[in-house]
């Protein structure tokens, strides 16, 4: 009898105490936040979606290959003599066209590694989580500036230039050689000599340190001339 | 009212007609509204919103769209159920909570019929609806829906007692069981000169009598914390489970019609029905009919505010609480009251 009162008592304390809670609650300020409508506040060093400011990037790759999931794909043209890329807002200047520069937010695992290594701040993590596709490949984004056309002149551009380059370095080479082939015959005779002396000294010196080093040096110097012969030999064989 | 309706309407069998669905009206409003406000209350008591944005304010045309999706519904009878019990059982649900509103005055000018055992009319209709439940858990041939069944039985039998006995104590001191004589009884403001007349305030004993009298009713219109024949996180959906589209919705509808049924029982038992709380003030069949409904209404929400609050009984506890607690409370209140009528 006393416990069913007992019982009772709780139950009805309890009940109140609970709806006392559950009243305080339909007046509270709900937590919802209706999100189309209006969106939370999201934390300072929040890490969503990769953004480049291609203007800045100088194509060094330092991104590309901190990448953990090799997510970043770039391309660069090396941009010839006559051209200014102008600099970067860093003061960096720009030596090369990036012609590609595509982030598969696909395979991206959102770890920021990319965006420190970056020397101008280029790539930086932006604001933005609604990019969701139905095609997987709509996830790779591009940024670089370049259409077809500008790529295709770059590279034709940098082509006609290594060209000249490698004519004239080859002009440069070939004159070299000339004045190189009027010593030739002279100095092969003395480099079989010297290989010679070299291979006795070192048999003769062995056990005396001071000896020993310098047979060492002196063998360090045949196989060098000894080398030197040979790659001269290979060359002329070439030709 | 039926004159009323006479004045405008050719006589005969459409003035019947009118007549008798008006409670449908309120009811098919009533449930609109009534599942908005549930989904508002529980979203509300959690901290969260609810539905907002169907309808534009506040999400208020959430159960209409709901209701139109519903209709949309294919009907699927299971292949093993019995198909016309199957198919009876939600009508019977909804007609069982319906025919009960015969005998509740909505306002002073209506009410459906003026029989003499109207309280007595009530409990024993409603009765229909454990039969309708059980109809639908055995067609159903699934095992939860059995459960779910066999728990609406066991609990609807235990129940009806204490929710009579207390009815019984009311009757007491009215002395009859028809509801609009019991309203007109506790018509007027003389209790302590300014409470209104109402069997609530006629004796401590009846707040007591209320109490049991409102478990009781929790417990028959299968409300949380007695919903065990439902009991959504363990039976699935206790006899609804096989049931999909609107006849699932019949049964939802009738579970809110019980709600209101049991509430308009209890405003017009112990809360005055359709008088005004404030006297003659606000008084008049159309305020009667609004202050029915309003009092209706803040029950209701009591039922949905204790849903927020309450776990779910276990079996055991249910049958514990009803007999162990109820029946034998509400039999000495009885008797209290009885010994109080004889003294004052």
């Amino acid at each position: 009898m006393v416990k069913a009162l007992n019982d009772t008592y709780t139950a009805f304390k309890t009940i109140f105490v609970g709806m006392g809670v559950t009243m305080r609650h339909l007046f509270k300020k709900s937590v919802t936040v209706q999100y189309p409508v209006e969106r939370d506040v999201l934390p300072e060093r929040v890490r969503l979606k990769l953004h480049v400011n291609i203007d800045d990037c100088i194509g060094c790759r330092l991104c590309e290959r901190a990448c953990p999931v090799e997510c970043i794909d770039i391309g660069t043209i090396k941009s010839t003599d006559d051209d200014d890329l102008g600099e970067t807002s860093t003061g960096h200047k720009k030596k090369l066209w990036v012609d590609k520069f595509d982030i598969d937010m696909a395979k991206c695992c959102y770890c920021e590694l990319c965006v420190h290594p970056c020397p101008t701040d280029c790539i930086t993590m932006v604001e933005e989580y609604e990019y969701s596709a139905y095609d997987r490949n709509d996830l790779i984004f591009s940024f670089s500036d370049m259409t077809p056309e500008e790529i295709e002149a770059a590279q034709k551009k940098l082509e006609l230039e290594e060209e000249e380059k490698r004519r004239k370095k080859e002009e440069a080479r070939l004159a070299k050689q000339k004045k190189a082939e009027v010593k030739e015959t002279g100095k092969e005779e003395e480099t079989v000599k010297a290989d010679g002396a070299g291979e006795k000294k070192a048999e003769a010196a062995s056990g005396d340190a001071v000896a020993d080093k310098e047979a060492r040096r002196a063998a360090r110097e045949a196989r060098r001339a000894a080398r030197k012969a040979e790659r001269e030999a290979k060359k002329k064989s070439e030709e | 009212m039926q004159q009323f309706l006479e004045s405008f309407l050719p006589a005969g069998p459409l003035v019947v007609f009118v007549f008798s669905i008006i409670p449908l009206m309120i009811i098919l409003l009533y449930a609109l509204f009534a599942i908005w406000l549930e989904r508002k209350v529980a979203g509300h008591v959690q901290d969260r919103l609810g539905p907002m944005l169907t309808g534009g304010w506040h999400g208020w045309a959430q159960t209409i769209a709901d209701l139109l999706k519903m209709i949309q519904k294919e009907d699927i009878v299971p292949a093993k159920a019995d198909r016309f019990l199957f198919k009876m059982a939600p009508f019977i649900a909804f007609a069982a909570s319906y025919r009960a509103f015969v005998a509740i005055p909505l306002s002073s000018g209506y009410i459906g019929s003026m029989i003499d055992v109207g309280v007595f009319y009530i409990v024993a209709i409603t009765s229909l609806l454990s039969v309708s439940i059980i109809m639908a858990g055995w067609a159903s041939n699934n095992k939860w829906s059995l459960l779910g069944a066999m728990r609406t039985a066991a609990q609807t039998v235990s129940y009806e007692v204490p929710t009579v006995v207390t009815i019984l104590s009311v009757i007491l001191v009215t002395g009859t069981l028809n509801l609009m004589e019991v309203t007109e009884i506790q018509t007027g403001n003389a209790f302590l000169g300014f409470l209104p007349n109402w069997i609530i305030f006629h004796s401590p004993f009846m707040v007591i009598a209320f109490v049991l009298f409102f478990i009781a009713t929790l417990a028959e219109a299968h409300r949380v914390p007695f919903d065990l024949p439902e009991s959504e996180s363990e039976l699935v959906g206790g006899y609804q489970t096989e049931y999909s589209g609107m006849r699932w919705g019949l049964f939802m509808l009738t579970e809110y019609a019980d709600m209101l049924l049991l509430s308009l029982v209890g405003a017009t038992l112990f809360f005055g029905g359709w008088n005004s709380p404030f006297g003659s003030f606000m008084d008049g069949p159309v305020w009667g009919a609004f202050w029915m409904l309003l009092k209706g209404m803040i029950l209701v929400f009591l039922m949905m505010w204790l849903r927020w609050t309450l776990p779910r009984l276990r079996v055991d506890q249910l049958m514990n609480l009803c007999w162990k607690y109820l029946i034998p409370i509400s039999f000495v209140n009885l008797v209290l009251i009885a010994l109080w009528e004889m003294i004052f």
